[in-house]
C-alpha cells in the first residue's frame, strides 16, 4: 500500500492529539482516518474498519429526521466537499454503524497541499443529538 | 553509481579542529552514474565540487533541492559552472503556494543577501517545481516526496534500475508519533525509503537532546536507526550532523547506538566529507 501524503500524516498525528472529533477522506472519498472521538459518532473503531470506502455510506446520510430519503453518496458532505472545492458546513441525520440515529453538524474542509495538490478533507464531526 | 559526500553537516558550516575528521561543510552530495551527474543540496559543500576534477565529468548538471534552509542553499552562489556560458544547470526544488521557484531562490541570490542576481548567472539555467510522481534524469529515475521538516521539504530516490540510494537529509519522522508509527502507510518518507540500498538520513540529535528540540525538524540516531530498520533498507549513512557534535562525539554516538548495541540488520555508518561510496 503506497504510503499517505505528509500533509494526511501530519493531520493525523494533530487529530490523534485532540478531543474534537476528526475525520480524513482521500480524492477518492475514502474515509482514510478517523480518530478516537469519531469513533463515538461513527460507531465503529478505526483500528476495526480500517478505511471506509465512499459506497459504505450508502443510507446512512438523511435531510431530516423522518429517515425517508436518504443522500445520494455524493452529496453526503464530506463527498460532495471534494467536487466543490470549498468549505462545506451543513446539519445532517445520520444512521451510525451501531444502528444509532443522531444529528450531526459537519464541516468539511478541503485539503489542498502544497502546490495546489487536492488531496482531500479534513471533516469535522459534531455531535448535536442523539435519538 | 558513485555517490560521494561534499557536505555532512548540519544547520552552519563548522570547521575546527574537532571537526576535520567527518567535515564542517554543510549538506552537499553527488551522484554520478554513466555519464550524469546529479547534485543533492548546494550547501556549501558544493564549492569544493565545483572546485574538484568532478566538475569536468559532464556539461549539464542536475541540482535537486531538498529545501530552501540556508545549510541547503548557501552554496549555490558559489557553484563555478553557473558562470559558464557553455554549461546547462537544472535546478529542482520544492514547490511553494506564493513563488515560483526562481523568486524563491532569489530572495538569496540578489542583493542585498548577495551581490550577483541569479538573472546574471551566465550558464543556461532551467528550473522545475517539485514533487513529480515520476522524473527521469538521463536513464535515473528519481522519485520525490514531502516529508516531515518545516516547511516544505522533499526527500529523493534515485534509481539506475539495479541499485537505489535514498537522500532524507532533514526528517522529523517521530514528530508527535503515537499509534501511526507502527504502520509504513502512515509514515513520512516511507515510500522513498523503502528496502532501498543506501539510505542517507537526518541523525542530528542524541536522545537527550531531541527531547528538548522536538518539532524542530530533525532526528536522532536511534530514531533514523528504527526508521532504517522500519524501512528495511541495506545501509544506513548518518548525515546532517549537529555543529555541537566534535568527531569525537559523532564517534561515541556511533558506539552507543551501533557498535555497543544489537546487531543491526543493515550496516549503520557515519557520513564523512570526501568519502565516496560505489554502488552496482
Amino acid at each position: 500500500m503506497p504510503a499517505q501524503e505528509i500533509e494526511f500524516i501530519l493531520s493525523r498525528q494533530l487529530a490523534e492529539y485532540l478531543s474534537t472529533p476528526i475525520a480524513l477522506v482521500d480524492h477518492d472519498g475514502k474515509m482514510i482516518y478517523y480518530n478516537e472521538s469519531a469513533e463515538h459518532i461513527l460507531g465503529k473503531r478505526f483500528n476495526e474498519s480500517g478505511d471506509i470506502e465512499s459506497r459504505e455510506w450508502d443510507n446512512r446520510f438523511f435531510n431530516d429526521e423522518s429517515f425517508n430519503a436518504s443522500l445520494n453518496v455524493l452529496d453526503i458532505p464530506f463527498i460532495k466537499v471534494l467536487s466543490v472545492r470549498h468549505i462545506i458546513q451543513g446539519e445532517f441525520w445520520m444512521r451510525n454503524f451501531e444502528e444509532i440515529n443522531q444529528k450531526l453538524l459537519i464541516v468539511s474542509v478541503p485539503l489542498v497541499g502544497m502546490a495546489q495538490r487536492e488531496l482531500g478533507a479534513i471533516v469535522y464531526l459534531n455531535l448535536l443529538q442523539r435519538k | 553509481m558513485t555517490i560521494r559526500f561534499w557536505g555532512t553537516r548540519g544547520s552552519i558550516p563548522t570547521f575546527n579542529n574537532d571537526t576535520q575528521s567527518f567535515g564542517g561543510n554543510t549538506s552537499c552530495v553527488s551522484v554520478v552514474d554513466k555519464g550524469v551527474m546529479i547534485i543533492l543540496d548546494a550547501g556549501s559543500g558544493i564549492k569544493n565540487l565545483a572546485d574538484s576534477n568532478y566538475i569536468k565529468l559532464v556539461n549539464e548538471f542536475h541540482i535537486l533541492i531538498t529545501h530552501y534552509h540556508f545549510d541547503h542553499i548557501q552554496g549555490l552562489g558559489f557553484f563555478g559552472p553557473f558562470f559558464n556560458p557553455n554549461i546547462k544547470v537544472n535546478i529542482y526544488g520544492p514547490a511553494s503556494n506564493s513563488d515560483e521557484l526562481i523568486k524563491t531562490l532569489s530572495k538569496y541570490l540578489s542583493p542585498p543577501l548577495f551581490p550577483v542576481r541569479i538573472k546574471d548567472f551566465n550558464a543556461e539555467n532551467f528550473f522545475y517545481a517539485l514533487p513529480k510522481r515520476t522524473l527521469k534524469i538521463g536513464h535515473l529515475d528519481i522519485e520525490s516526496f514531502f516529508v516531515c521538516h518545516p516547511g516544505p521539504t522533499l526527500g529523493y530516490r534515485i534509481s539506475n534500475g539495479t541499485s537505489t540510494i535514498t537522500y532524507i537529509p532533514d526528517h522529523e519522522v517521530a514528530l508527535g508519533l503515537r499509534s501511526a508509527s507502527t504502520s509504513n502507510e502512515w509514515t513520512s518518507g516511507y515510500e522513498l525509503a523503502r528496502k532501498t540500498d543506501l539510505l542517507i538520513h537526518d541523525a542530528q540529535y542524541d536522545q537527550d537532546q531531541y527531547t528538548s528540540k522536538v518539532g524542530w525538524g530533525h532526528s536522532s540516531f536511534p530514531q533514523a536507526i528504527q526508521f532504517a530498520k522500519q524501512c528495511q533498507a541495506k545501509r544506513l549513512y548518518f548525515f546532517h550532523h549537529d555543529p555541537m557534535h566534535s568527531d569525537q562525539r559523532l564517534q561515541e554516538l556511533h558506539k552507543i547506538y551501533v557498535k555497543d548495541a544489537p546487531e543491526l540488520p543493515f550496516e549503520a555508518i557515519l557520513a564523512r566529507e570526501g568519502d565516496t561510496i560505489e554502488l552496482d
